[in-house]
Order: C-alpha cells, then sequence, then structure tokens
C-alpha cells in the first residue's frame, strides 16, 4: 500500500479498461464512461507521483483539481450532444450513428 | 513596465468575444450586423498581432511565454479568423439566430489557440487545448439540419474526448519522469532521460492529443464526417486555423526531445507515412469536395510532420513556413467552396462543372489553390513542399522523402480531377453565373497574388520562419 | 492498555482498508465496461469513482478525495444518470454484443495493458531530491491564484463555453423540425 509500483498498476488497469471500453463502442454514454476511466487512470498517476516522487506535492493536487473541473465541463457537452443525436435517432448506439461513414 | 500589453492579442480576444457574447443577447436576430461587426474586429484584430509581433517577455509566474515564435502564430491565427469571417457573407449553413454564438465560439477558439502556442505549461497547455476544442464541438452540430451534423458532432466529440485523456497520460507520465511541467525545465531534463521508456512513451502519448488536432493517421478518422457535416464556414475554420495551432504545438512538444531519440524519430516517420498514403488513397474515390479536403488535410499533416521529425532548425522553418501556405492554399479552397455552395449545401465535386464560365475569377482561385495543393510551381504549396523535403535530405531521411514524392504524384490525380470538372467537364443543364461581389473578387485575387508571389520569392517569409524556429532549439 | 486496541491493530485496519478500496476501484470499473445495461454501466463508474477517492485518501490528500466524491460522484455520474433518464429508458433494450469488435477492443485493451504494465517496472523512478512536504490546502489555494491563475482564469472560460454550448445545442435539437 506504500507503494509506487501498486499506484500506477492500478492507474494503468483504469487505463486499458477505459481503452477497452471505447474501442468497443457499445453506446455514446458507454464511451463517455470509458473515457472517464481513462481521465481517472491519469488523475491516479499524478497523485501518486504527486506523493511518492515529486519536488512539491500540490502540483499533483492541482493538475487531478483540473482533470475533475475539464470532465466535468467534457461531460456537460457531450451530454448535451448526445441527447441530441438521441432526440434525432431515437436511439443512442454509436452504429445508428454512422450514416456518413466511409 | 507595461506587462499587460505582451497579453493584448488575447485581451483583444476577450474583447471580441464579450462583444458577441453581449449581440447573442440583445433583440432580434440580425445577420447583417452580426457579420460587420465580426468583420470589423478580426480586421482590427490582425493589426493587434502585427503590432505585438516584435514583443518578448513571460507572463503569469513564467507559464506564459511571448516570444517570436508565438506571436508569428499568433499572427497566423488571426489572419485565419479574419478570412474565415470573410467567407461568412451569407451564413445560410447556420440559422440566423445563432450567427453571435457562432461568432463567440470561432474568438474564443481563436483565444484558446493563441493561448496554446504561447503557452510554456504543462496544464495551461492541456487547458488551452480543451478551450479550443469544446469551442468546435459545439460549432460543428450548430449547423442548420440536415441530419448528419449532430452525428459528426458527436463523432469529433468522441474522438477529440478520447485522445485528450490519452495525452492526459502521458502527461502524468512525463511529470513522473521529470518532476518538472514547464517546459524551459523540461528541455533541460528530457533530453537526459528520453532513452527511458516512461518518457518515450509519455511524450508519444502527450503528442496524440495534438495529432487528433492535426488530424495525423491513428486520429484521423473524424475528419472527413466533420469537414462534410459542419456548416462551411465552421469547416474552413477546422482545416486551416486549428491545424496552424496544431503544428505549433506538435513543434514544440516534439523539440522538448533534443533531437536524440531515434524511437521518437520512427514513430512520427511512421505516422508522416502513414498519413500521407493513407490519406491520399482514399482521397481518390471521394465525390464530396470537402470529404476531397478532410482527405487532403490528411495527407497534408504526413508532409507537415516530416519537416517536424527532422528536429533541426531548418526543420522547424520549413513546417512553420508549409503551415502558413497550406493555411493560404486551403482558405482559397473554401472561398470557392462557400460561395458555389451559397446556399450552405455541400459541394459535390460534379456540381463544379461549367465554374470556368459560370465564375472565371473562382475557377482560377480554386486551380491555384488545387496547384498549390499538389505542389505544381510557382505556387506557394511547391516552396512549402520543396522546403520540407530538403531539410529531410539534409538529415538523411532519403526513403522517407521518397515515399513523398511518390505520394505527391499519387495526389495529383485527385487534385487534376477537380480541375478538370471546373474547366472542362459541362454541367447537365445550363447553370446560371454566379454573382460574385467585388469584395469576394478582392479577396480570391489577393489570396492568389499571395500564392504566386510567395511562392517565387519566399526569402522574406522564410527569414521571420527561420528566426521564429530558433527559439524552438 | 485499552484491550480494543490491543486487539484491533492501526496498521492492520489501513491495510484491509486499502483492500477494500482497492476492491472497490476494480469491481466498479469492470462493471463500468462489461455489461451490457448501461445503468449497470453507470453505477459501476460511481462505485469505481468512490473507490478512486479512496485511494487519494491513501495517497494523503482528503481535499482531492473530497472534491472527487462531490464533482465526480455527485456531478457527473448525476448528470450522465439524467441524460440516460432524459432519452427513452435505455436499460430496456441492449445493445446487440458484435464478437469482432469486442474481441479487437480486448485485443487493444490487452496490449496497452502489457506495454504500461512493462514501462511501470521496467523504469527506475527517481524520487526529486529536495521534496516539500507542505500538503496544506491553503498552500494549494494560494498556487491556484499566482502559478496557476491564467489556467484558473481558462477554466473559468472552459466552463462558460461548455454551458453556453449545452444550452445551444439542446435547445436547437428542440426546436428543430423532425
Amino acid at each position: 500500500m506504500n507503494s509506487l509500483n501498486i499506484y500506477l498498476f492500478i492507474a494503468a488497469l483504469l487505463f486499458s479498461l477505459g481503452i477497452f471500453g471505447v474501442f468497443q463502442r457499445r453506446s455514446l454514454i458507454g464511451m463517455l464512461i470509458a473515457i472517464e476511466l481513462m481521465l481517472n487512470a491519469a488523475s491516479v498517476n499524478f497523485m501518486a507521483f504527486n506523493r511518492f516522487l515529486a519536488p512539491d506535492p500540490i502540483v499533483g493536487q492541482i493538475y487531478t483539481l483540473f482533470i475533475m473541473g475539464i470532465a466535468a465541463a467534457e461531460a456537460a457537452i457531450a451530454l448535451s450532444i448526445i441527447v441530441a443525436v438521441f432526440r434525432r435517432l431515437r436511439s443512442i448506439n454509436i452504429e445508428r450513428a454512422q450514416e456518413l461513414r466511409g | 513596465m507595461m506587462k499587460w500589453i505582451l497579453f493584448l492579442p488575447e485581451l483583444y480576444c476577450l474583447l471580441m468575444a464579450a462583444v458577441f457574447f453581449g449581440l447573442a443577447m440583445i433583440g432580434r436576430p440580425n445577420p447583417r450586423r452580426d457579420y460587420f461587426a465580426a468583420l470589423f474586429l478580426t480586421g482590427v484584430s490582425i493589426v493587434v498581432c502585427l503590432a505585438c509581433v516584435r514583443l518578448e517577455g513571460t507572463l503569469f509566474f513564467e507559464a506564459y511565454r511571448v516570444d517570436l515564435f508565438s506571436q508569428v502564430f499568433k499572427v497566423m491565427l488571426g489572419m485565419g479568423l479574419f478570412l474565415v469571417v470573410c467567407l461568412c457573407t451569407e451564413l445560410n449553413g447556420i440559422e440566423e439566430r445563432h450567427h453571435p454564438e457562432f461568432y463567440l465560439f470561432l474568438t474564443t477558439c481563436t483565444l484558446a489557440m493563441m493561448m496554446l502556442v504561447s503557452s510554456v505549461e504543462l496544464l495551461t497547455i492541456y487547458v488551452a487545448l480543451e478551450l479550443s476544442s469544446y469551442s468546435l464541438y459545439i460549432l460543428v452540430p450548430l449547423r442548420r439540419g440536415h441530419g448528419i451534423d449532430v452525428e459528426a458532432g458527436v463523432k469529433y466529440l468522441m474522438v477529440g474526448a478520447s485522445a485528450s485523456a490519452v495525452m492526459l497520460f502521458g502527461l502524468s507520465y512525463i511529470f513522473g519522469v521529470t518532476h518538472t511541467t514547464y517546459i524551459v525545465e523540461l528541455i533541460r531534463v528530457l533530453p537526459g532521460v528520453i532513452t527511458t521508456p516512461a518518457a518515450i512513451v509519455g511524450l508519444v502519448l502527450t503528442l496524440s492529443g495534438f495529432f487528433f488536432k492535426l488530424a495525423v493517421f491513428p486520429f484521423h478518422f473524424w475528419a472527413p464526417d466533420v469537414y462534410q457535416g459542419a456548416a462551411n464556414q465552421v469547416t474552413a475554420y477546422i482545416a486551416t486555423a486549428s491545424k496552424v495551432a496544431a503544428v505549433a504545438i506538435i513543434m514544440r512538444m516534439v523539440a522538448l526531445s533534443g533531437g536524440g531519440s531515434t524511437y521518437l524519430v520512427h514513430v512520427l516517420v511512421t505516422l508522416s507515412i502513414a498519413s500521407m498514403t493513407l490519406g491520399n488513397l482514399v482521397a481518390i474515390v471521394q465525390k464530396d469536395m470537402k470529404r476531397l479536403l478532410a482527405y487532403s488535410s490528411i495527407s497534408h499533416a504526413g508532409y507537415v510532420l516530416i519537416g517536424i521529425l527532422s528536429m533541426s532548425q531548418t526543420g522547424y522553418a520549413s513546417a512553420i513556413f508549409y503551415a502558413l501556405a497550406y493555411l493560404v492554399m486551403n482558405l482559397c479552397c473554401f472561398l470557392v467552396v462557400v460561395k458555389v455552395a451559397y446556399d450552405g449545401s455541400d459541394l459535390k465535386i460534379a456540381q463544379l462543372a461549367g465554374l470556368h464560365r459560370r465564375s472565371p475569377m473562382l475557377a482560377m482561385a480554386l486551380m491555384l489553390a488545387v496547384f498549390g495543393l499538389a505542389g505544381i510551381p510557382p505556387t506557394i504549396g511547391f516552396t512549402g513542399k520543396f522546403l520540407v523535403f530538403a531539410a529531410a535530405m539534409e538529415k538523411g531521411y532519403v526513403t522517407l522523402v521518397i515515399i513523398a514524392m511518390i505520394n505527391a504524384t499519387i495526389s495529383l490525380y485527385y487534385y487534376i480531377l477537380v480541375v478538370k470538372a471546373a474547366y472542362l467537364l459541362e454541367p447537365d443543364e445550363e447553370m446560371d453565373r454566379l454573382a460574385v461581389s467585388m469584395p469576394t473578387k478582392l479577396l480570391a485575387g489577393a489570396l492568389v497574388t499571395v500564392m504566386v508571389v510567395f511562392g517565387i520569392f519566399p526569402h522574406h517569409l522564410l527569414e521571420v520562419a527561420r528566426a521564429a524556429a530558433r527559439i524552438l532549439m | 492498555m485499552n484491550p480494543v486496541q490491543g486487539f484491533i491493530q492501526p496498521e492492520l485496519v489501513a491495510q484491509v482498508g486499502f483492500a477494500a478500496v482497492v476492491t472497490l476501484t476494480f469491481t466498479g470499473a469492470l462493471i463500468a465496461v462489461f455489461p451490457r445495461n448501461i445503468l449497470y454501466n453507470v453505477l459501476g463508474l460511481i462505485v469505481c469513482l468512490t473507490g478512486v477517492a479512496g485511494l487519494f485518501l491513501y495517497l494523503g490528500s482528503p481535499f482531492i478525495a473530497l472534491m472527487q466524491l462531490l464533482i465526480y460522484v455527485g456531478a457527473i455520474c448525476i448528470s450522465i444518470i439524467f441524460a440516460i433518464m432524459l432519452s427513452r429508458p435505455l436499460h430496456l433494450s441492449l445493445p446487440s454484443r458484435r464478437l469482432p469488435k469486442v474481441g479487437l477492443a480486448l485485443g487493444v485493451g490487452l496490449v496497452v495493458f502489457t506495454m504500461l504494465i512493462g514501462i511501470v517496472y521496467r523504469t527506475a523512478w527517481q524520487p526529486a531530491a529536495i521534496r516539500s512536504s507542505d500538503w496544506s490546502v491553503t498552500t494549494l489555494g494560494t498556487y491556484l491564484l499566482t502559478r496557476y491563475d491564467l489556467v484558473f482564469e481558462a477554466i473559468s472560460l472552459v466552463l462558460l463555453v461548455a454551458i453556453l454550448g449545452a444550452i445551444i445545442i439542446s435547445g436547437y435539437a428542440r426546436r428543430r423540425p423532425s
């Protein structure tokens, strides 16, 4: 519990699960959830480096704080666009949003 | 000492945003008023950026640096914004009551990109990048509906958000290896540890966030849909100003490595070749003009990367020159797209038929712009490609240059198809002459002049680009 | 000596707590991506983010842990649930599971994971030579308004743009003739 590698391992796992969720492209909200997992992986990394390595333990915390702020803004835009898509297509699966694939 | 004057271009952008915010709230929609306000304000912004071009200094506790490199790019961004606004005389792709918001988000996006090219601290870079991306995410689905716009917006957003999450993960590794987030210190520390896997993977993951903006190979697939789905003017902005900012920040990040990592060079070479080849091959089969330009932009991202991966002063200078050339050529293309598809619809290449009789001026501008994109002398596009290839040859990347030249030859084919449509094909039914206003003619003439004159006499621009690139080393 | 104190060792409690937090994070993350019902996914995300907040606690920052709960669980997850509820009841119709796509995603995820694990264990992470021990929230606040004040202003602009955009996009979709 007091080793950097455990935290980095957790972050790597969260990040990979996020990548998996994005690539599986099941639904738009599912992708958004996966992206949140990836952002959290980055947060855990920052906090871990902050705790074990960094010269100044404030910097990592500030990064984590800003990641949360950005994630909130991102969720607001993403959800509003997703709801708009849904109203057009009556479905939120990304497969249906492929009208212009090519 | 008047330090705030260093921040003047950004402050001015903020003021513009405030004006449009006010316009969005008052009264009935009035497109003419919005257009002329935007035209005037963005015109002044070029003057402001030019006036500030020689300033130097740091702001905000060393997190923000104003130097020739950043100021040159700010001038380009201001110019890009102004020229895009020039295309908005008939902004039919966007509902009238949303015009002030359209200009508002264009301005915040430009502001964010100006901050992006000036930031020398990783968190500032990240937040500036997000601000510019969010403005664009909103602009794309603003198009007056015919169905594909919202989906294009969603695709753009999902790819962009994933790319920025990947980038953030990379930033965390850079922070872990170097313990710092300031570019000044990173340039000192990172080349020493660039051989460790964590540092190199951190840097590559970080770059992916910017590769998304430039539409480089693994993050390219949003481009065709977004180009087609967004309103023509928004596409013009995404295709020009946003690419210029991406080139700037990619240069800054690649320069961090100090040129000592062969692994990074290999990654960049691979991405460059993949982007060029994929963009050019898929562009051949396109029927829609904006989709064609999207694939052409993917291949041009590959060419710019050649200059950047040379990691020398000539390389960076050539990339800056190429970015400017690309800005002008692409804007000229979009001028034609916007004017021919004046009702705000998508433009099929077949619809260009008979353009040389409908409007000789636009046909000529299109031909020169397309020749420029293809890299035919004496246009600025040829000079740009020549400089980029020369920089790579200097470093001995012969194979890469040969592949790039083969690609340029392939690309000739579809560029020629566009010119052929405009000059040789006859439309099925007789079309009216296009009413092209005097300002549009002047604008087209100016762009054509710039493309040809700076294609033949690039020395002055190149001097500026060299001086700007020196700052990165 | 208090018998209870002798029985419950602080060290052991901390370890059990850590194990619980890690388990919470992992199970949450798994539930967030694997089940097909979108509501389970969101609940998994909430569990996972709560676990991450616990990790932040162990990493020495109660403030950030609290923010994580407030912003992520309290705001973001709830708005996701709202979006699901505003849409059609999605949890009633499960999206089909396409094997090639899931296989590809699994492959990519595994490759990324092995790569990252290789990096984590093969890098000799060096702590900085001089390390400050100032963890106070006061310093954090001071930093926000000094070294990071530009970012602080910029993010307010980001949030403004996000709010304006959300209003325009959702209002726009509603009034559009369908």
